[in-house]
């Protein structure tokens, strides 16, 4: 199993762990409910937590953080700029393209899954989430 | 952490707050022919995020309805149907159960019917089968209710029965290749492979052996490429789907085998077939979309008469704080920061003119820095007003069901226009317009706009029309209810007046005088009490409600071609321009607003005493009503009672909304200055006369005076021979 | 307006309670006395001459201002036709607090003019005694014993003042003429 690890080269402090810096992800979402829980959960299992309120806050976040998040968890349905373009738009740019990045989406039916995936999302979490699903998620890409 | 979650719900109600008026001014461009995909979107986004929210605190009911109302949207966003107007009403009505729910949820409103959730989902769903064959299954695509986890932030004991069968024996083996465009989604088959370790949770069996064959020499080898490929061995207690799933984001950008060695295969029967992500999915909701059968839960009893539980619900409700929380734009708190930066500049130069000799120059030098921070001061004062400011848009679109469902009920076919609905207004204002505005606009419905036959025989337009708007006029806002009906039938409200004992038989009053009887306490022109305004609440109550905000109403009315209700409200209740006045050893404070001039009183000012005791005075030839504040105020003259000399007095011309003006005497007038408005009804009750309190410099309190009120009641006692009051003064 | 601490150094009352939710303040008028619950009162301030408010019934003395609210003064003397002490330099005012009688939701804040306050004293140690439905007056909530029990002060009855009753009196009705009339 190393072999993969150098070929990606790795990302891994774990969350948990006293010592380690916070790994940070970034939320957009333009539901302000959605985004208490995000932080929430997250912030409950030792993520430090930068968010974006659409496509287009999104990107402006990261322009802006110190900290390059290790995963971007993002809505689909979003003013201005939604999830797919988003997504999108963070692949294009070399800084950014290769955070994993999980959508947030209500319901998942495949023709959506298909676009995700297009897009170049690296996975997708059903709402409404449950903790141990988001951390599982968050835990699978920043491992 | 149960207070957490409540401070979220609390936060979600807020969203539905902000979506539900955006679905409807979404909805109204719709219904007026914008097709525009934008609105289309907001519209979708708006059901679609109160839905999202709903799940997450396992609201079902809510969430099922705003569901089908999705999938019909979305019809109309993949452009399967044509939002013609039958469709769009549709929408709108499910706009109002939507609505309504969100009520429910929150402990605002009463249950919503079953029966009602029940028929807006049937007509839902005929717009989603009329969207064609995607209707039916692409609603059933998605977890229906059933299937939602509500969110709890403590108690994980979900998904963890389905994987492990401990006794199933045998192996395994996922065979894995990633392809290139794993790696342009930033997956990584490390991930792949800690999600599956993460399957074998009893740390039985994980091998894991890469193959590397494929590998190019390292000098061709593209990072960018995928070269490897992987074989995991897993218990064979691990099922299928626990694998397919595993492998549900990487879809086709991985290639995937799964074999067994040994043993009986996964228990709990049937695994579905390996690599079909969607089956899981796709099948069991589509039954429980059907609209024949609405949720069980809870059993409402269908023909027991259920109002009075309904009503015992309502009283229960826990009266949801109104958001003690303000969303305020960037831009008003760096205007704000900016100002506060002058102010500590403006406070470092007048440090500097302070430590000057002294002498004229420095003297110039702070007057100068005074008059600075002065006019800043009440830049940052108004700045800070501007925080609390909202437009009205939020009420103004709630008003269009109100006249939707008015004009259903009264079947007349009305429009509703709003104007000016951008146009702010303090916070708490905005808050408690509702319902006023509600009344009137039933009101209008109801009374205002004649019904469509006699509307035809007038030569009118049949569809009525309401205008609702929104301005600033002269330091106040204005919002007026204007409809095209056959305006105020004055012979008829004066007659019904009398009849009512109102006023007298023999009162001659003037057309406005006329008007102005709509708002007396119990008056009401409708021959029927009907469904709409006749509820018991007269448009006294109204005038009430607009008066606690420091407002006033004007009825301006034409026989023919309408009524127009102006509500002038103050800016802010926070703060306002006060004149000081000196009456009988209190200070007082009369609004700037309402005075229009001062004057003195000379030997040779004309002042007329009228054979009912009432008191007038000419000024330009006109003659004012005149009174003695602290006789209206009842204060008792601290130099005795006897005679109070008018002589070299001041008089306040002021004049309340309509226009009407009267004369106020007090002992004398003092400067002018801002004041902040202090409820006085808090702790206290109303008092006649008085509409607020502020404090003073010194901390003590000073009245304000409740102008228009004196000004009405001056006026009628000159007016109105029979008023008991001119009797008892006269005496 | 300088606030005073409820209890008064002439006093010296050791059967306080620890926990202070129990505690009675002794307030006199005149030669009457008085007691209230000490956790219906936020502070205790020295009087000044209040805003005259229009159309009050006699025993409001008029509006203060605390701490940027308005309220009202009662006199407690003249609302319960108690002569107080002449010529009295300084006199307080209790500043109560109760349930507006009209909404439960909402507190009232209004204040007692009197004479002085006397002592704090334990009222949960002491029994207090609904009044009689027929004789009692409808501005006291109870009685209850005070003294004796050291031997050296005989036994007193003293009424527990019913804020809320006296709370219901001052918000009311409107004052005067309703501005609503036609």
């Amino acid at each position: 199993m190393p072999d993969s690890a150098t070929v990606q080269g790795g990302v891994s402090a774990s969350p948990t762990a006293a010592d380690a810096p916070k790994t940070c992800v970034l939320t957009v979402d333009d539901s302000r409910t959605m985004q208490m829980m995000l932080r929430n959960t997250l912030e409950a299992a030792g993520y430090e937590v930068i968010q974006g309120e659409d496509g287009v806050d999104g990107l402006h976040v990261l322009e802006a953080t110190k900290s390059i998040p290790s995963a971007i968890i993002t809505d689909i349905n979003m003013p201005r700029m939604d999830g797919f373009g988003f997504i999108e738009a963070v692949r294009k740019d070399d800084r950014f393209r290769r955070i994993p990045m999980i959508c947030l989406t209500t319901e998942v039916d495949p023709e959506k899954k298909k676009r995700a995936r297009e897009a170049g999302a690296t996975g997708w979490i059903v709402k409404p989430f449950n903790p141990q699903s988001l951390i599982g998620a968050i835990r699978r890409v920043t491992a | 952490m149960a207070s957490v979650n409540d401070e979220i719900l609390q936060i979600f109600f807020q969203e539905c707050q902000e979506q539900l008026p955006v679905l409807e001014s979404g909805l109204s461009s719709l219904d007026s022919g914008d097709y525009d995909p934008e609105t289309v979107n907001a519209v979708f986004r708006a059901v679609h995020s109160i839905k999202g929210g709903a799940a997450s605190f396992g609201l079902e009911r809510l969430v099922r309805f705003a569901h089908t109302f999705e999938s019909a949207l979305d019809c109309l966003r993949s452009k399967t149907v044509e939002p013609t107007s039958e469709i769009v009403r549709t929408f709108i009505q499910s706009m109002d159960v939507l609505s309504d729910l969100v009520s429910e949820a929150d402990g605002s409103g009463e249950h919503v019917p079953d029966d009602r959730i029940a028929n807006h989902e049937k007509s839902l769903l005929s717009v989603i089968e009329m969207g064609g064959g995607s209707g039916p299954s692409e609603i059933g695509a998605s977890p229906a209710p059933a299937d939602f986890t509500p969110m709890a932030f403590e108690g994980f004991d979900l998904e963890d029965d389905l994987e492990l069968t401990p006794d199933s024996s045998g192996l395994v083996i996922v065979g894995f290749r990633p392809l290139d465009d794993l790696y342009r989604r930033a997956d990584d088959p490390r991930n792949i492979l800690s999600a599956l370790k993460a399957l074998n949770a009893e740390d039985e069996v994980f091998l894991v052996e890469c193959d590397k064959s494929a590998l190019p020499p390292l000098a061709d080898l593209d990072v960018e490429k995928s070269y490897l490929s992987w074989s995991v061995t897993l218990p064979g207690s691990v099922t299928d789907e626990a694998i397919t799933e595993v492998f549900d984001w990487t879809g086709d950008a991985c290639e995937m085998t799964i074999s067994r060695i040994g043993g009986d295969g996964p228990e709990g029967g049937g695994a579905p077939p390996a690599g079909e992500e969607s089956a899981a999915t796709e099948e069991a909701p589509t039954v429980q979309n059907e609209p024949a059968k609405p949720a069980p839960p809870p059993p409402a009893p269908a023909s027991v008469t259920p109002i009075p539980v309904r009503e015992a619900q309502k009283a229960r409700a826990p009266r949801r704080p109104q958001d003690a929380t303000i969303r305020v734009d960037l831009p008003r708190i760096d205007g704000l920061m900016d100002l506060v930066g002058e102010m500590v500049i403006a406070m470092s130069s007048m440090e500097a003119a302070c430590s000057m000799p002294h002498g004229q120059a420095r003297e110039d030098e702070v007057k100068q820095c005074l008059g600075g921070i002065k006019s800043l001061t009440r830049d940052i004062q108004d700045s800070v007003m501007g925080l609390r400011a909202q437009p009205v848009k939020s009420v103004f679109q709630r008003m269009q069901r109100v006249v939707r469902e008015a004009s259903q009920i009264a079947k007349k076919s009305i429009i509703l226009e709003l104007e000016g609905e951008n146009t702010e207004v303090d916070r708490t204002i905005v808050e408690q317009l509702t319902d006023p505005l509600t009344h009137m606009l039933r009101n209008a419905v109801d009374h205002g706009v004649e019904s469509t036959e006699k509307r035809l025989a007038n030569g009118k337009p049949k569809e009525g029309k309401i205008i609702l708007s929104a301005g600033h006029r002269s330091g106040r806002i204005v919002i007026s209810i204007k409809d095209d009906g056959g305006g105020i039938n004055k012979q008829r409200v004066l007659q019904i007046a009398k009849e009512k004992g109102i006023v007298s038989l023999d009162a001659a009053l003037s057309d406005d005088e006329i008007n102005e009887l709509i708002f007396a306490p119990g008056f009401s022109t409708a021959a029927t009490i009907s469904d709409l305004s006749g509820r018991g609440v007269g448009m006294d109550v109204v005038k009430q409600a607009i008066q606690a905000l420091g407002g006033r109403v004007s009825i301006k009315s034409e026989e023919g071609v309408g009524t127009t209700f102006d509500l002038s409200l103050p800016l802010t209740l926070a703060v306002m321009d006060g004149m000081f006045v000196e009456c009988r050893g209190n200070r007082m404070v009369v609004p700037l607003a309402s005075t229009v001039e001062t004057m003195k009183i000379y030997p040779e000012t004309r002042i007329n005493r009228l054979p009912n005791g009432g008191m007038a005075v000419a000024l330009r030839g006109d003659f004012l009503p005149l009174v003695v504040l602290g006789d209206e105020l009842g204060l008792h003259d601290p130099a005795g009672l006897a005679g109070y000399d008018l002589l070299g007095k001041d008089i306040l011309v002021v004049e309340n909304e309509s226009g009407a003006k009267a004369a106020i005497v007090v002992d004398s007038i003092h400067q002018q200055a801002q004041v902040v408005i202090k409820s006085l009804d808090k702790n206290y009750k109303d008092v006649a006369g008085v509409s607020a309190a502020t404090i003073l410099g010194d901390g003590s309190v000073a009245l304000i005076i409740d102008v228009p009120s004196i000004v009405s009641t001056v006026t009628r006692r000159l007016d109105t021979r029979s008023n008991p009051a001119s009797k008892k003064r006269a005496a | 307006m300088s606030e005073l601490p409820p209890s008064n150094p002439e006093q010296s009352d050791n059967d306080i309670s620890l926990n202070g939710s129990e505690q009675g303040i002794i307030l006199a008028v005149g030669l009457s006395q008085y007691c209230v619950p000490i956790l219906q009162v936020s502070t205790i301030i020295e009087y000044e001459r209040p805003t005259t408010i229009p159309h009050s019934p006699r025993y409001v003395e008029g509006a203060i201002n605390l701490r940027g609210n308005i309220i009202p003064v009662v006199n407690l003397g003249t609302y319960l036709d108690v002569e107080p002490t002449p010529d009295l330099d300084h006199r307080y005012v209790v500043i109560a607090e109760t349930p507006d009688p009209n909404d439960a939701q909402e507190i009232i804040v209004f204040g007692l003019l009197i004479d002085k306050v006397v002592r704090i004293f334990d009222m949960a140690a002491r029994t207090v005694q609904p009044i009689s439905a027929d004789g009692g007056k409808s501005d006291l909530s109870g009685l209850v014993m005070l003294g004796g029990e050291d031997g050296k002060s005989a036994a007193e009855m003293i009424g527990v003042l019913d804020l809320a009753a006296i709370a219901a009196q001052v918000k009311g009705k409107p004052a005067g003429l309703s501005s609503m009339e036609f």
